[in-house]
């Protein structure tokens, strides 16, 4: 199977503090990873530096063969990283529509001059996917968590990413929420996407995971089938006896 | 009966249109014209302003631009050629290569902490042009820099340095070049980058925008324009001196134009500075000779406070 991406030995150090220490794995074509682990495993910290908010101290990222470490946010867009925020960040004073819109007009298949100012039929159809067309024209802040959450994997999408990150979309959702979370990420994997997630809920992470890969205090501790993983010993003692968990950034 | 309200960028082009038509068929005594020759310039420089305010930035010191901007075509006039085309190109390049710089470096900063350095950006091309008195002649500054040329049209010849109501439509030109800019930075699919970018530039960056590239230079233009303004006015009044053309006045002006006419608004800094500028000098300075200049205080307050979104615009 083809490699997607590989972390190969990512160590960031904020400071005196270390963040991610020597982390590496892979993620396969048309594989869903996901990252478990306490708070302040780091799990954020390493979609950080993938999407290239976050600098690493040491180690590469190689996404298709080619290292991406230190590139700007908008080239891993652009080379097929796409990514969503834990804490939702819609553009707060633009529509649902408008942007899903910046995605598509900004994102791998971006253009150069003002011609590609309409793909409202494209818009259209990912606000579709994730339930959302009936908001289309309600104002980022004005949508509910859930809905930000989705608009988040809508607009995600329209930059036609090759690997979707998914920051825990259903921290903090209703059960019922969570059901349609998790939907939403098997009917991606049955188009094929590529997908790593993060997610503090195990229940969703070991329903729709082929693989896990499980970290604790910025250390790769075990990674494997959710099976395997959910029952080894350092997992659960990471989990039940959660220490003082440092800042998740 | 609900009567629909008129569209405010219709009033906008009503205004300009009085503007452009009005010395024609009327008496237009030279006074008048000469404070409007100066509101389409300072509408220019708040819209050059507002570029970088577009960006999520709010600036106090571009002062700094119009002031190297000013200084740059006095030394060139003074030092090299007084052709207008090599004045003004050295008055833009002057600001724009500090504007880049001032770009660059403050890269990481944001809010309260920009707007702090950018207040103190000033002080250094200000206290150069103070100190150095072998090249800047210090706190003199420069008189007689020359005028606006004439200019040969066919057989018509204009006199832009002397002739008042030409300068006007000169700078009406401009004006109207600036807005072309102005509007380009809201209805373009690169407005809709720096849109994305003041709206929130992490979530920008990884939706593909050019975050850092997109900033850079949009400030870069926005001080380039802004210097070239500084170098017209240097033409215009034939003297700088430092205190004048690096005050504080001038950073805060673009900043109180906008917000009254609008800052998202494509015409929105232009009418700010159309309707205050001559309300200012022709009705509010002859009544109060000394304290005019509270005005500015004035309408920051109020508009902030009724119409946060510009003139005409109810806030919600």
């Amino acid at each position: 199977m083809k490699r997607i991406l590989e972390i190969h030995h990512l160590t960031v150090r904020f400071g005196p503090r270390t963040i991610l220490k020597d982390v590496s794995f892979s993620v396969h074509e048309g594989e869903i990873v996901s990252l478990i682990g306490p708070n302040g495993a780091g799990k954020t910290t390493l979609f950080n530096v993938i999407s290239g908010l976050v600098q690493a101290s040491a180690g590469d990222v190689i996404f298709l063969g080619r290292p991406i470490t230190g590139w700007p946010p908008y080239k891993v867009c652009r080379a097929g990283i796409a990514r969503t925020f834990q804490i939702a960040r819609p553009f707060p004073d633009m529509s649902a529509e408008e942007n899903v819109l910046i995605g598509l007009w900004f994102g791998k298949n971006f253009a150069r001059s003002d011609g590609v100012l309409s793909k409202a039929s494209e818009a259209a159809a990912l606000l579709d996917l994730v339930g959302l067309h009936d908001k289309r024209h309600t104002p980022g802040k004005e949508l509910t968590l859930s809905e930000q959450r989705r608009l988040e994997v809508a607009r995600a999408l329209a930059t036609h990413p090759t690997l979707l990150l998914l920051d825990e979309i259903a921290a903090g959702l209703s059960p019922h929420a969570v059901n349609q979370a998790a939907q939403l990420v098997l009917s991606l994997r049955d188009r094929g996407m590529t997908i790593l997630l993060v997610d503090h809920f195990l229940n969703l992470t070991a329903r729709v995971s082929h693989r896990l890969v499980a970290l604790d205090q910025g250390e790769k501790i075990v990674e494997g089938s959710p099976q395997e993983v959910l029952h080894h010993p350092e997992v659960l003692s990471a989990y039940l006896g959660e220490r003082e968990p440092a800042e998740e950034v | 009966m609900k009567k629909k309200p008129i569209p405010s960028f219709l009033i906008f082009w009503a205004v300009i249109l009085v503007l452009a038509l009005w010395p024609l068929v009327t008496a237009h005594p030279q006074w008048v014209c000469r404070v409007f020759t100066m509101a389409f310039l300072y509408a220019t420089v708040a819209m050059a302003w507002n570029l970088t305010a577009l960006s999520g930035l709010i600036s106090l010191g571009h002062a700094a631009y119009f002031g190297l901007g000013a200084y740059g075509a006095a030394l060139m006039d003074h030092y090299g050629s007084g052709n207008p085309a090599v004045t003004l190109t050295t008055a833009a390049l002057a600001a724009g290569v500090y504007g880049a710089v001032c770009a660059a470096v403050f890269r990481n900063l944001r809010g309260a902490t920009f707007a702090l350095v950018s207040l103190a950006a000033v002080e250094i091309p200000k206290v150069i042009a103070d100190n150095w008195e072998s090249v800047t002649y210090g706190s003199l500054g420069f008189v007689g820099i020359r005028p606006l040329p004439l200019v040969h049209m066919g057989r018509v010849t204009v006199d832009f340095g002397g002739d008042l109501t030409a300068q006007y439509y000169a700078l009406l030109v401009v004006l109207l070049a600036g807005t072309w800019v102005h509007f380009k930075a809201i209805h373009s699919r690169w407005g809709w980058a720096l849109r994305s970018i003041r709206e929130d530039e992490q979530a920008a960056g990884v939706l593909g925008v050019p975050v850092y590239p997109v900033r850079w230079s949009v400030m870069t233009l926005s001080a380039l324009l802004t210097g070239l303004c500084g170098g017209l006015y240097a033409h215009l009044h034939g003297f700088v001196e430092p205190p004048v053309v690096f005050s504080t006045h001038l950073s805060a002006m673009p900043l109180v134009l906008s917000i009254l006419g609008g800052r998202f608004r494509w015409f929105g800094p232009a009418l700010g500075a159309l309707v205050l500028y001559p309300l200012d000098q022709l009705v509010l300075h002859p009544v109060l000779p000394a304290g005019h200049a509270a005005v500015y205080g004035l309408v920051i307050v109020a508009s902030v406070l009724f119409f946060p979104k510009g003139l005409g615009l109810r806030k919600k």
